[in-house]
């Protein structure tokens, strides 16, 4: 591939680069160690929520329950603590395997929308959460401050589980029958099951899929803050979504992949450090963000019409 | 029939209209009278969508001249046919389901009350008094989704005439998807619409309908009218002769074999489209199953994959009883299935021409998905050799590719997985006539190298042209049964249109 041609392909990369550029520039100490560690270490467990989120939305669903899994998550994770820092771990795995396919099993049992269908559980889980533990807990043993203190080359263990799992995700989104048919049902859900692609439980697969990453960053969070928060997942799903789109996944389905999506976390991430360090007053964050998803939104689309429009004009 | 006035309203001279390479209308002569119910006739493709077409501003003329109330006219946009007094009455109806009768008939034409307002008792009582006089029997206060395909009709052609003033309505094929109950509804409507001089095209398949309520028929075939027969004159086989006329070829017919029954179908009935059908098909032959729109064929065939609900079916491989309970199960046992409407149920539009051929094989006929692109590419560009698909590259997006050889793809995807049955239903709809023989001669290829293939259709053509046997559709009936040299248009087509009053749903 030539140079320009690469370019072209890869805009979410370049503009990623432009203004991680344009932040260094205004500001002077964007450049420093520090700075770039924290926002790895930011990223790392909201990015593999939206990693996790990119999956389901290739296959043409949307999962909209995801930040209050991750609240309910970060409790869960932290009572069982109690019991033993192995559970903790193991639990909220195990529990994201169920909620994942109660998603799935609802949108293709009853072919319903999963934006309405993970809108509903959405809410379920924001009450569970609250009812499992109605207030913030710390985390009693060690354990977790050994995940979080354990580093390597100086970067925390869990930025590199976030970008192990991205290069996971990606293998098997791009070598899996699983991963292939995903892009296949998101462009076409119709013809993907006449040609004889399972649907239903390609579907099922992405979103127990995303609930396991949700889960796997809820527990990065609990130790990483210390403490477990019964509304800490709200508006991830908003902030996970942002970062999905502006990796350039469409929302429409079949296109995308998860290391995209990592440029994308990274894109939104170095944003909005960019305005703290700028002094820019928190409340524009959320703004910010709004206003983030509406252009990615509406470049998405744009996209697609350009597509329709002139179908030879897009290489594959 | 009475009350038509032999007074011209529209009078279309030496119409022409070709698309890129095909001239879909010929130098077309064509007038409608004042109040009279003019049906048009011919095969898929003769022409006649295309004129109406032009009449309601949806396609522009290549050459030709349109005098409407006996001034020259020039309709560039479906506003300037509404303007000339022009409706077309769609299958597929724009309108609105949640609001009741009386708003969609006034939809963009509200009545106001002097504050501007909506005033919904003005509005309701002009529909009531318009259903009145048309002896149409609905509450203008229903909601749209509530009333049947029939009535959703009714409103649309109320609406033409009562609210946008029109002298002219056409109906495409109204009576497809009607019960007998409905089309005599219908025909009280025709008649009272006449008795308003409001004219009515009316095109149709079935004979029978046009000889119950036509005044006059215009015959169109290749592009050309060929006849216009008043009522007094009308016979139906010569009529049939004309539809036909010298265009069908006498093609060559195969000796085949007959003894080994690859595949059965017994007893399959569907709620309201199919009653008790059973077939079998033999190892190497072409199957045709013929029959128009609203026949039931199509509902037939998705159910075979459970894509359509069945109220019972056997389906039996090779002597054996199998279940289908999707397209997976069926790719598993080596049928495959193409379906009719290629960009919403075939075509995966932006992803490349090499994974849309794989779309199958990726999944069943490899261990992992995983393989190598190279693999991969080498694979399509078999196919693509194969059934000669004209692309520049594996890698541009299909869509970038021609109707023709876009269907060629994706029979190519059937391909890929070396199937024994391929279930075909209007392989050659909307592509050129040189892809379309392609794919002909693709089909009696196969055949002969042992694949056992059904072909839906409806065009009656295309089954003669290349199946082994035939069996006709119509109204959910088979209505005959042909081989070998029988399989022709001159026994076909009558089973087709000839509709009498037996059937399903009616």
């Amino acid at each position: 591939m030539r140079p320009l041609q690469f370019i072209r392909s890869q805009t979410q990369l370049v503009i990623l680069v432009v203004v991680f550029l344009i932040c260094a520039a205004v500001v002077p100490e964007f450049l420093n160690e520090r700075t770039v560690l924290n926002i790895l270490k930011t990223v790392a467990t909201s990015g593999i929520v939206a990693i996790g989120l990119s999956v389901v939305v290739i296959g043409g669903n949307l999962d909209l329950s995801v930040g209050s899994v991750f609240s309910l998550m970060c409790v869960v994770s932290v009572k069982m603590q109690n019991t033993s820092p192995w559970l903790g771990l193991i639990v909220p795995i195990v529990l994201a395997v169920g909620v994942g396919a109660l998603n799935g099993f609802l949108v293709t049992r009853f072919r319903l929308n999963s934006i309405i269908v993970t809108l509903g559980t959405m809410s379920v889980w924001a009450g569970a959460a609250l009812l499992y533990s109605p207030t913030i807990m710390t985390v009693p043993g060690t354990f977790y401050e050994k995940i979080s203190n354990s580093a390597f080359l100086g970067i925390p263990t869990y930025v590199y589980v976030f970008f192990a799992a991205a290069i996971v995700l990606q293998v098997v989104l791009f070598k899996t029958k699983f991963g292939r048919s995903l892009f296949f049902q998101g462009v076409n859900p119709e013809a993907a099951e006449i040609a004889g692609i399972n649907k239903n439980r390609s579907t099922i697969l992405s979103m127990v899929i995303c609930s396991i990453c949700v889960a796997i960053g809820a527990i990065l969070q609990t130790s990483r803050v210390g403490s477990g928060y019964p509304i800490s997942g709200v508006g991830l799903e908003f902030s996970a979504l942002t970062a999905v789109l502006l990796g350039g996944v469409s929302i429409a389905g079949g296109k995308g992949s998860a290391l995209r999506t990592v440029i994308g976390v990274l894109m939104l991430q170095v944003i909005l450090t960019g305005m703290i360090l700028m002094d820019i007053k928190h409340d524009w964050q959320s703004i910010v963000k709004g206003a983030l998803i509406l252009v990615a939104l509406t470049l998405d689309a744009w996209q697609q019409r350009a597509a329709a429009r002139n179908p030879g004009g897009l290489a594959a | 029939m009475t009350g038509t006035n032999s007074e011209i309203y529209i009078e279309a001279r030496k119409v022409r209209k070709v698309f890129q390479n095909t001239v879909a209308l010929d130098d077309v002569d064509f007038e409608v009278r004042k109040g009279e119910v003019h049906a048009i006739v011919g095969e898929n493709g003769a022409g006649k969508s295309t004129l109406m077409k032009i009449l309601s501003g949806v396609h522009q003329m290549t050459s030709g001249e349109l005098v409407i109330g006996g001034e020259r006219a020039a309709i560039a946009s479906v506003a300037d046919s509404q303007r000339y007094g022009i409706s077309i009455i769609y299958q597929e109806l724009s309108n609105f389901p949640k609001l009741s009768v009386t708003e969609n008939i006034f939809m963009g034409r509200q009545i106001r009350s002097k504050a501007g307002v909506v005033n919904f008792a003005a509005m309701a009582s002009a529909v009531r008094e318009m259903l009145q006089e048309y002896e149409i029997d609905i509450n203008p206060r229903a909601r749209l989704d509530n009333l049947t395909v029939a009535e959703k009709q009714f409103v649309e052609i109320i609406k033409a005439v009562s609210v946008y003033g029109t002298k002219v309505v056409i109906m495409d094929e109204p009576t497809s998807s009607l019960t007998r109950i409905d089309i005599e509804k219908l025909y009280k409507i025709i008649e009272n619409l006449k008795k308003h001089d409001v004219s009515v095209i009316f095109i149709s398949h079935h004979l029978e309908e046009v000889f119950e309520i036509a005044d006059r028929v215009t015959v169109f075939r290749d592009g050309r009218n060929v006849a216009c027969i008043e009522r007094k004159d009308f016979d139906e086989d010569e009529l049939i002769a004309l539809m036909l006329g010298h265009s069908i070829h006498k093609f060559e017919k195969r000796r085949i074999d007959r003894r080994e029954v690859i595949f059965e179908i017994r007893n399959l009935s569907i709620k309201n489209r199919i009653e008790d059908f059973s077939i079998k098909l033999y190892k190497g032959e072409v199957l045709g199953i013929a029959g128009l729109t609203g026949s039931g064929k199509d509902e037939l065939i998705k159910s075979l994959f459970n894509l359509w609900p069945a109220r019972t079916k056997d389906l039996y491989l090779k002597g054996e009883q199998i279940a289908i309970r999707s397209p997976i199960d069926a790719l598993e046992k080596g049928i495959v299935y193409l379906p009719e409407e290629r960009k919403t149920q075939a075509l995966f539009p932006e992803m490349p021409v090499y994974l849309n051929i794989l779309a199958i094989w990726l999944f069943h006929c490899v261990k992992r998905a995983g393989a190598d692109k190279r693999t991969e590419l080498r694979e399509a560009e078999a196919l693509i050799e194969k059934l000669g698909v004209k692309t520049s590259s594996p890698r541009i997006p299909i869509t970038s590719l021609s109707g023709g050889n876009q269907q060629k793809a994706i029979i190519a995807r059937l391909l890929a997985v070396g199937p024994e049955i391929m279930i075909l239903n209007d392989p050659t709809r909307g592509i050129d006539v040189g892809s379309k023989d392609e794919i002909y001669r693709l089909i009696r290829q196969l055949a002969e190298n042992g694949t056992s293939i059904v072909l839906v259709s409806s065009e009656m053509e295309e089954i003669c042209y290349i199946a082994d046997r035939a069996v006709v559709l119509s109204k959910g009936v088979v209505r005959g049964e042909f081989s070998d040299e029988d399989v022709n248009m001159g026994n076909i087509l009558p089973c087709a249109i000839r509709s009498d009053k037996r059937g399903v749903g009616a």
